[in-house]
C-alpha cells in the first residue's frame, strides 16, 4: 500500500515524504526534506541553534519520478539490519505521511548501503531547492 | 614496500598537505632539556643494541571496543580501538595502520591527498602533545603519534568514497577536511565524541556529562572553529588508560612543554577575539591563566621582579 502511495506521489495532495539526515550539532547539521503531494517542497536546516527554511516546488512529472525511485529502493519497507552504528554514523529518518497519519517511519544508520539511492535523491532535491547551498554547499561551511 | 618502509616514506607525502607538521621536539625547560639529552643518549644505546642484535622489541597491539548507548531502538554507537604502541627509552611511539579502500573511480591523486591530509593532521594534533608517566617506575615517555597507510592487514579498514558526504570512523570521502580524518582516527585511539547528539544518552543536551564545548577535536569544531580545535588533557588521560590496560601498567598523562606553549598562544588568541566580560572570554581567560600557571609564569615573573597579573 505504501509503495502504491509513493508511486502516485503527485496525485494525492495529502501525502508527504520526509527524509532527514545528520544531527544539529555536528558537521552540516540536520537537514530535513519534506516533499508534499501538492508539489511543495521544504528543506529545513538546523545547525548549532540556527534554523533556516528553504522552499521550492516539483512538478507532477518530477514527483512521480521521485516517488517511483523511492518505492523501487525500499523506502517503505527498509528496516535496520544492525543495532550498532559507528562513531559519527547518524540515523537517517524515513517517513511517509498522509495528513496526520504516519504510514511509515523508520530510522537507519546513514552508512547502510541500501540507503544510497534514497540519499542520492535526497541530495539531488535538496541541492535543487537550496540552489546547492545544502547539503554540502555554503550553508554547510566550513564543511 | 613493507609497512615499515611505507611509514618511513610517509613524511614526504605529508609535505604536500596544507597543514604544518609540528617542529622537531625542542627543549623548553631545564627539565625538558635534560630529558632530551637523556633521550638522545638512550636512543643511541638502543640503536646500538638493536644493531648488535641484543634487542628485539615487539610493539604492543591494543584492541578494545567503545560503546555509547543511544535512545529508543537505535542501539549503540560502537567504536573500534586499535593501534600499536612501542616503548623505547623516553618515547612511546603510537602507530595506527589504516587500510584505505577507495571506491571504483576515485583517482589515485585524490587517494594520495587524503592520505597526506590524514597523516599531517593526525600528527599535528596528537604527535608530541603528551608525556606518559609510568606510575610504578616514574619513567616518562614522550608520546609520538603517527598514522601509516598499509595495503594489507592494518588496524582499521576505511572505505574512501568520491565527493563529499557524511563521514564516520570507517567511511571517508575525498572532499572531507583533514581535521575530520584526524577526528575519525582519534576514535581508533578510544576517544568518544563530545558534541551534542540527542540520540546518544551521555550527550543528549549541552549540559550532559559527555558534552564538551572547549575547542575539543572530538567536539563541534565546525562551529567552534577548526583552527582552534585541539586534543585535551582528558584525551591524553584516556589514552594513557587504554595503553595501561594493554600493557598492564598504569600511566598518567601531562602535556609536553611545546604543546602547552602552542595552547597558550591558541588560547590567548581565543580570549582576545572575544568581548571583555562575555562568557567565552571569561572561559578563555581562565584557560590561559591555567596554562600560564602550569608553565610557572607567575613564579618566573615574580623572580624577574614583575608580579604576575592575569589578563581578564
Amino acid at each position: 500500500m505504501a509503495d502504491e502511495i509513493l508511486e502516485r506521489l503527485g496525485s494525492d495532495p495529502e501525502v508527504t515524504v520526509v527524509v532527514s539526515t545528520g544531527t544539529e550539532y555536528w558537521r552540516a547539521g540536520e537537514i530535513t526534506l519534506r516533499v508534499h503531494g501538492t508539489g511543495a517542497v521544504e528543506v529545513e536546516h538546523r545547525r548549532s541553534g540556527e534554523h533556516t527554511d528553504y522552499n521550492g516546488t516539483l512538478d507532477r512529472g518530477e514527483l512521480a519520478e521521485l516517488g517511483n525511485v523511492l518505492a523501487r529502493n525500499g523506502f517503505a519497507t527498509l528496516t535496520p539490519d544492525r543495532t550498532t552504528s559507528r562513531p559519527d554514523e547518524h540515523a537517517v529518518t524515513l517517513e511517509l505521511r498522509r495528513g496526520d497519519e504516519v504510514l511509515v517511519r523508520e530510522q537507519l544508520p546513514q552508512g547502510d548501503e541500501r540507503l544510497e539511492p534514497i540519499l542520492a535523491e535526497h541530495r539531488r532535491v535538496v541541492e535543487q531547492v537550496t540552489d546547492s547551498a545544502l547539503p554540502y554547499g555554503k550553508a554547510a561551511a566550513p564543511r | 614496500m613493507s609497512e615499515r618502509e611505507a611509514a618511513t616514506a610517509a613524511p614526504a607525502a605529508s609535505e604536500a598537505a596544507s597543514v604544518e607538521r609540528p617542529a622537531p621536539l625542542q627543549p623548553a625547560t631545564t627539565a625538558d632539556q635534560l630529558l632530551m639529552l637523556q633521550r638522545t643518549v638512550g636512543n643511541r644505546a638502543v640503536a646500538r643494541a638493536a644493531a648488535e642484535g641484543r634487542l628485539a622489541r615487539t610493539p604492543v597491539q591494543v584492541r578494545e571496543t567503545t560503546t555509547e548507548r543511544r535512545t529508543g531502538s537505535l542501539g549503540v554507537y560502537q567504536g573500534r580501538t586499535a593501534f600499536e604502541i612501542d616503548f623505547s627509552p623516553f618515547e612511546a611511539v603510537l602507530t595506527v595502520k589504516i587500510r584505505l579502500v577507495p571506491d571504483a573511480g576515485v583517482a589515485g591523486g585524490a587517494v594520495d591527498q587524503v592520505k597526506a591530509d590524514a597523516e599531517a593532521n593526525f600528527a599535528r594534533l596528537w604527535d608530541n602533545k603528551f608525556i606518559l608517566r609510568d606510575q610504578a617506575t616514574n619513567e616518562d615517555f614522550f608520546l609520538r603519534a603517527r598514522v601509516v597507510f598499509v595495503t594489507t592487514g592494518g588496524h582499521l579498514r576505511v572505505r574512501l568514497k568520491a565527493g563529499d558526504g557524511d563521514i564516520d570512523q570507517t567511511t571517508w570521502h575525498v572532499q572531507d577536511l583533514g581535521i575530520e580524518y584526524a577526528h575519525e582516527i582519534s576514535h581508533t585511539l578510544g576517544m568518544n565524541d563530545e558534541y551534542v547528539d540527542p540520540t546518544a544518552v551521555p550527550r543528549r543536551t549541552p549540559t550532559s556529562p559527555g558534552v564538551f564545548q572547549d575547542h575539543s577535536l572530538m567536539g563541534n569544531y565546525f562551529t567552534e572553529g577548526t583552527a582552534e580545535a585541539e586534543v585535551k588533557l582528558r584525551h591524553g588521560q584516556e589514552l594513557a588508560a587504554v595503553v595501561g590496560r594493554a600493557t598492564r601498567r598504569r600511566f598518567t598523562a601531562r602535556f609536553t612543554a611545546p604543546a602547552q606553549a602552542e595552547r597558550l598562544v591558541r588560547w590567548r588568541g581565543i580570549r582576545d577575539a572575544n568581548t571583555l566580560g562575555s562568557a567565552p572570554r571569561t572561559a578563555a581567560a581562565a584557560e590561559v591563566e591555567a596554562i600560564e600557571r602550569d608553565m610557572l609564569i607567575p613564579e618566573i615573573s615574580a623572580a624577574a621582579g614583575r608580579p604576575y597579573v592575569p589578563t581578564p
